[in-house]
């Protein structure tokens, strides 16, 4: 056979890594703290076991088969030339090639599984549905499919059923607890912390270590602080997720949670303990894994991701410890992904002529991070102790009388996630 | 390691084992095709007519634009002045066919023993026809006719292209020439240090290089990591002294001469002989020999694929040069140039071609480009035909070094858009 000489500028030397193998592998990850919680509430559902399998069942099944449809429908119409060509060059079917396309180019098994994730277990199938259609719809398949969207698809569904929906995912209520769950009433650990004025716990109930092993319910992947961390862990040494991005966000909190526990009247012991059991309980470990480091919607520059994720924890803080939800994860990232386009542009061209400028930014945001942990940590002391010199009116003691009312009663129990 | 910074981070295969400990081989061809024209396409001056004896070192004519020769690489005849596809300018162009006798007579200058003075150093340079040998050609006079304080000179043997040995091979037969130069060039620009750079996992150079070095305290030699583009002067210099600058490194103090220039900067010092013949690399899973070639410059890369390499795939691409950085050829019968470095040859089943899914914006990119840009949003900027905001973000100072291709996970051709768009965006921007 006569050698030929082919013209091609292409191909010549390639990452093995691939961006499916990077989807895979989170899909992995997500897959492992699925299966956890499916096994904790097969072991801890008591009589209610099969219930709750069977709606999670039916909220699996719901999730996965919308989101196949749109992104398979987004797909087609938004690569419309592309598959035509594809398919007339290749003799393929257009409906296979664009199959084809959902599950390589599209990924479109990511979103339904955090989804799952960030609800509680007995959420309502149409909650479900509505969610994972306004997330993958509004979310996503509307700015052009994987890769251009700006806000995060789960985020966006589970904000739309928390705004739509509080009072049905709230009114769960069909499940009755067995008396062998570490917390057994209706609210979720984090409103009692918020109506508890945050610095006195109470929580107690709830020790250190079933705090983090997530002995506890909650939304279904938020509450395994444990798994969450070396599932993270493994994710940044496998460069999945990008380090700087979750660590700062994590650590910035931590550090937020520890100066208001030193100004707040803790010792340095306590304030310690306190920054720790802030971390574990509430969706800051499952959104600075899986939802702040959405690369699609996070910035490409490594300053502007610490920069984004400082934003994005200031944010949580303010949301958590001021504002009437008793979380601001979902909220707060949605905000930072917002900005990063922004910050993108700002931190453009040339970046090494800069330096100044980026590590004083970083700088003035850390700041301002901690001088807000450190002033909240002031403020809700204040608060505190102008409750408690009119005793009558002391949420402590209301909190207390709710919770006996509702052990003696033994209600039906609200199962509203912890993420907002 | 700094998170902020994006040097320093990739190592790839270097694939260097085909060719590294092979011996040189000499090629003389028939026929070589000497550029009659410069870099930017504009016709020589004091042009030899046809027909005219020439003798290697011979100065054929003049470019226009830096006033230096462009010298003869072989002995014999001009036959002719004809259209031969210019690689560097993507068109035919205007090239002296020489007829090669194969006797290698040179124009023999005196060797030069005494002490140069900066000017002199700077006409001798010039009148020599240095270019720089990596790659780019740059006239090396122009970095020596500066007024600035110059505090190192850095000989660049890195070589951190895959496939591409030639200075690896130079290494062990050039040092002698490099120390003469170095020592000379030194003494006459008041420099009291010289840096040889090298990888470090080149342990037989290391060695050898030490071994030369041992009675002569001014120049020391440093390894770098194993990373690409490690041999990238703005990176070098960043590597080794910590520095940046904005368009020539002598702003900083520095001037880096690439070791085969000064390896024949010094063999014309000493012995007055200018060599006109260097190693080329000829290497690639397409050949069935790879090999290093020594001809002189002008030789038709065809030529020595057939006769001295062999053909193995039936499918294959040329580049100029190697796999990163390289140029891929529309044909093979092209005369190499002073300044090119090899020839890669690659089977096509080797190569990715049409794979490529949607960006993620990892950002992986931005992590690894050695010019601090951001090619993902230069690539959006591109994909929506906005080359006023490619611009903004610099893709103009854009080096294509490839290496953002290399490293994208989703298998986008970064570079090449980029090179392809470059033009487009000087023409668009200088309307406005």
């Amino acid at each position: 056979m006569e050698s030929q000489l082919v013209y091609t500028n292409f191909g010549r030397v390639k990452s093995k890594r691939k961006t499916s193998h990077i989807m895979l592998e989170l899909t992995g990850a997500l897959l492992v703290l699925f299966i956890s919680s499916i096994i904790y509430y097969c072991i801890k559902g008591g009589a209610d076991t099969s219930k709750l399998m069977l709606r999670l069942f039916l909220n699996t099944l719901v999730c996965y088969a919308t989101a196949f449809a749109v992104e398979y429908f987004g797909v087609f119409f938004n690569e419309k030339t592309e598959i035509k060509e594809y398919s007339e060059v290749m003799g393929v079917n257009k409906w296979l090639v664009a199959l084809k396309r959902t599950v390589t180019n599209s990924y479109f098994y990511v979103t339904p599984l955090i989804t799952l994730l960030l609800f509680p277990i007995y959420t309502p199938v149409y909650v479900m549905f509505i969610s994972i259609l306004v997330g993958e719809l509004i979310g996503k398949m509307i700015f052009g499919g994987f890769g251009s969207n700006i806000f995060n698809p789960a985020l966006v569904g589970r904000m739309f059923a928390t705004i739509c929906f509080s009072a049905d995912i709230a009114k769960a209520t069909v499940v009755k607890v067995p008396e062998a769950w570490t917390i057994s009433t209706g609210a979720t650990i984090n409103s009692f912390a918020q109506s508890g004025g945050w610095l006195n716990s109470y929580t107690e109930s709830l020790s250190n270590l079933d705090l983090f092993l997530g002995n506890y319910r909650g939304a279904l992947g938020e509450t395994f602080a444990f798994l969450l961390i070396i599932l993270g862990i493994y994710l940044m040494v496998r460069k999945v997720i990008d380090y700087r991005l979750t660590i700062t966000y994590v650590l910035a909190l931590f550090l937020f949670a520890f100066f208001m526990g030193l100004t707040g009247g803790h010792n340095f012991g306590g304030s310690m303990q306190y920054a720790f059991r802030q971390i574990c309980f509430g969706g800051i470990l499952f959104g600075g894994v899986f939802c702040l480091t959405d690369p699609v919607t996070s910035p490409v520059n490594g300053t502007g991701k610490v920069i984004f994720a400082l934003f994005a924890a200031f944010g949580t803080a303010m949301i958590r410890y001021f504002g009437s939800a008793p979380e601001g994860v979902a909220y707060s990232i949605l905000l930072a992904n917002m900005v990063s386009p922004a910050i993108d542009k700002l931190l453009s061209h040339k970046t090494n002529h800069k330096l100044v400028y980026q590590y004083s930014a970083i700088a003035a945001l850390s700041l301002l991070v901690l001088g807000s942990g450190i002033g909240t940590g002031l403020y809700v002391k204040g608060q505190q102790e102008k409750q408690e010199a009119t005793p009558s009116t002391s949420t402590s003691q209301k909190v207390n009388e709710n919770i006996n009312v509702q052990l003696l009663v033994n209600s039906d129990v609200s199962l509203e996630g912890v993420i907002r | 390691m700094n998170i902020l910074t994006s040097i320093g981070r990739k190592h790839l295969n270097g694939h260097k084992g085909l060719t590294a400990e092979k011996k040189v081989v000499r090629y003389d061809p028939d026929y070589v095709y000497i550029s009659a024209t410069d870099n930017k396409g504009v016709e020589l001056q004091d042009i030899l007519p046809v027909g005219s004896k020439v003798k290697c070192q011979t100065v054929l004519g003049k470019r226009a634009d830096f006033g230096i020769p462009v010298l003869s690489s072989v002995s014999g005849e001009i036959v002719e002045i004809k259209k031969v596809f210019n690689k560097s300018l993507l068109r035919p162009a205007n090239y002296f066919v020489i007829k090669n006798d194969k006797k290698y007579e040179t124009e023999k200058s005196e060797p030069v023993t005494k002490d140069l003075t900066k000017e002199e150093l700077a006409k001798f340079l010039q009148d020599h026809g240095y270019t720089g040998m990596g790659g780019a050609a740059f006239p090396t006079f122009i970095k020596y006719k500066t007024d600035a304080k110059i505090d190192h000179i850095l000989i660049n043997d890195v070589e951190c292209e895959p496939y591409l040995t030639t200075d690896y091979a130079a290494t062990f037969e050039e040092m002698e020439n490099v120390i003469y130069a170095a020592e000379k060039l030194a003494n006459t620009m008041g420099v009291k240090d010289v840096v040889i750079a090298i990888k470090k996992t080149k342990a037989k150079a290391i060695e050898h290089i030490n071994n030369c070095l041992k009675d002569h305290p001014l120049i020391r030699l440093v390894c770098v990591k194993d990373v690409y583009p490690a041999g990238y002067e703005r990176t070098l210099i960043k590597m080794i002294f910590h520095k940046e600058y904005k368009a020539l490194p002598s702003e900083v103090g520095i001037i880096v001469n690439n070791f085969q220039t000064m390896a024949w900067i010094g063999s014309t010092l000493r012995t007055g002989v200018r060599p006109t013949s260097r190693i080329y690399t000829f290497s690639g899973e397409a050949l069935k020999e790879p090999q290093n070639v020594l001809a002189p410059s002008g030789t038709l890369i065809n030529e020595i694929i057939d006769n001295v390499c062999g053909l193995k795939a039936t499918k294959y691409t040329i580049l100029s040069g190697g796999p990163m950085m390289g140029r891929p050829l529309r044909q093979s019968d092209i005369p190499l140039a002073e300044a090119d470095s090899g020839v890669t040859v690659l089977p096509l089943a080797q190569l990715e071609v049409g794979k490529a899914v949607p960006c993620l914006r990892c950002g992986i990119c931005v992590d690894h480009c050695p010019m601090y840009l951001q090619p993902v949003l230069m690539f959006q900027a591109l994909k929506r035909n906005d080359y006023n905001a490619a611009n903004k973000l610099g893709i103009l100072s854009c080096v294509e070094c490839g290496l953002c291709s290399a490293v994208c996970p989703s298998h986008i051709e970064l570079t090449a858009k980029f090179s392809a768009s470059k033009p487009i965006v000087k023409i668009k921007t200088i309307k406005k």
